[in-house]
């Protein structure tokens, strides 16, 4: 076995994870080469390093700041549908408002207005309510 | 009588985060139904190891609160999409990871402040001797030197546990990048180790 390929594999030797067959070859090229065996230590030492760390003691304020926001956000947002509908709902919402835009606009050289505004209106209107909405949508859900 | 009984040993030993999984169900319900006191209860039992992790990740003790709050807030008001009611812990420990890769790779960050005492604290003086302390310290200040995603797979591994599959699941990867960004980690962490010059690359 070469260096590169057993300091590939002395992690796993220290986490107890090698087959016999491979730890005894490791083993060997160990006795033979310095620094792979260095190279072993430094391992160790990290290991050691890392789980002896004590855990991080926060400001007692913490968890009650916590509570008392989470307290604060409640019912401000409760969802509208349930979770599963909500990209269904949206995007059905959406088409229909673009559908009911369409139908309005068709009647809008009716109402008097130019041909010529009407025509762009007839155009953007059903784009514009759905744009809207999808955008109302992102907000509300926003992450 | 003994059905039930089963089924509470059955919980704990399929409970993925440990003991008080079954509970954590339980808290998760409670909230769900609008009982602020099971929110507050998932607070008080995860809030440490949020705060632990956002510590190890930025080594700044503010930065590190804003993100508990921020990972919590933003939690409580998923809590409906939360499918895997047992693992709440993990599952907000996953939104912190992300908040804190997202604060490490923008690009308005200011420098890191290194961490006070106790979090760099040198390791127990009762068992090592002043080499190895100094050795302890020198591996736990090269951790903020590393790229931010081998710095989480590091720490995620040392949070609790130590398997690769809770900690990846932790982060949020799966377990094979997780090994990976893993491994990459330590061999970075050696080659600091064996030539401390190469950490220091001092920004102008
Ligand atoms: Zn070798």
């Amino acid at each position: 076995m070469r260096c590169p390929k057993v300091r590939a594999k002395l992690q796993a030797l220290l986490d107890g994870a090698l087959p016999a067959t491979d730890e005894a070859r490791l083993r060997d090229h160990l006795t033979a080469c310095e620094p792979c065996r260095g190279h072993l230590d430094s391992l160790r030492l990290i290991d050691e390093a890392l789980s002896t760390q004590p855990e991080a003691e926060p400001r007692p304020e913490l968890a009650p700041a916590i509570m008392a926001r989470a307290r604060a956000q409640r019912g401000r947002r409760r969802p509208l549908v349930p979770v599963w509908l909500e990209g269904w709902t949206l995007a059905s919402v959406a088409l229909g408002l673009a559908a009911c835009g369409l139908a309005v606009s068709r009647f809008l050289p009716a109402a008097g207005l130019p041909d010529e505004l009407a025509a762009q209106a007839s155009g953007l209107l059903p784009v514009a309510l759905a744009a809207a909405f999808g955008l109302f949508g992102m907000w509300y859900y926003r992450p | 009588m003994i059905a039930a009984l089963a089924r509470s040993a059955n919980l704990v030993l399929l409970a993925p985060a440990g003991r008080d999984a079954g509970d954590d169900a339980a808290l998760v319900a409670r909230a769900r139904e609008g009982d602020p006191s099971g929110f507050d209860e998932i607070v008080r039992r995860h809030h440490k190891r949020v705060y632990t992790l956002a510590c190890r990740m930025l080594h700044h003790p503010e930065e590190a609160e804003d993100v508990t709050q921020e990972a919590f807030l933003n939690a409580y008001q998923r809590l409906p999409q939360l499918r895997e009611a047992e693992s709440v812990g993990a599952w907000i420990c996953r939104i912190a990871s992300n908040l804190c890769l997202d604060r490490l790779r923008s690009p308005r960050r200011h420098t890191e402040v290194p961490m006070p005492a106790p979090e760099l604290a040198p390791a127990d003086p009762a068992t090592a001797d002043e080499g190895t302390a100094e050795t302890v310290e020198r591996i736990r200040a090269a951790m903020a030197e590393l790229p931010p995603k081998y710095r989480l797979a590091v720490v995620a591994y040392y949070l609790r546990g130590h398997t690769y599959e809770e900690a990846a699941r932790l982060i949020g990867v799966n377990v094979r990048t997780f090994k990976t960004h893993l491994y990459r980690a330590r061999q970075r962490l050696i080659a600091m180790l064996e030539d401390p010059t190469q950490t220091r690359e001092e920004p102008p």
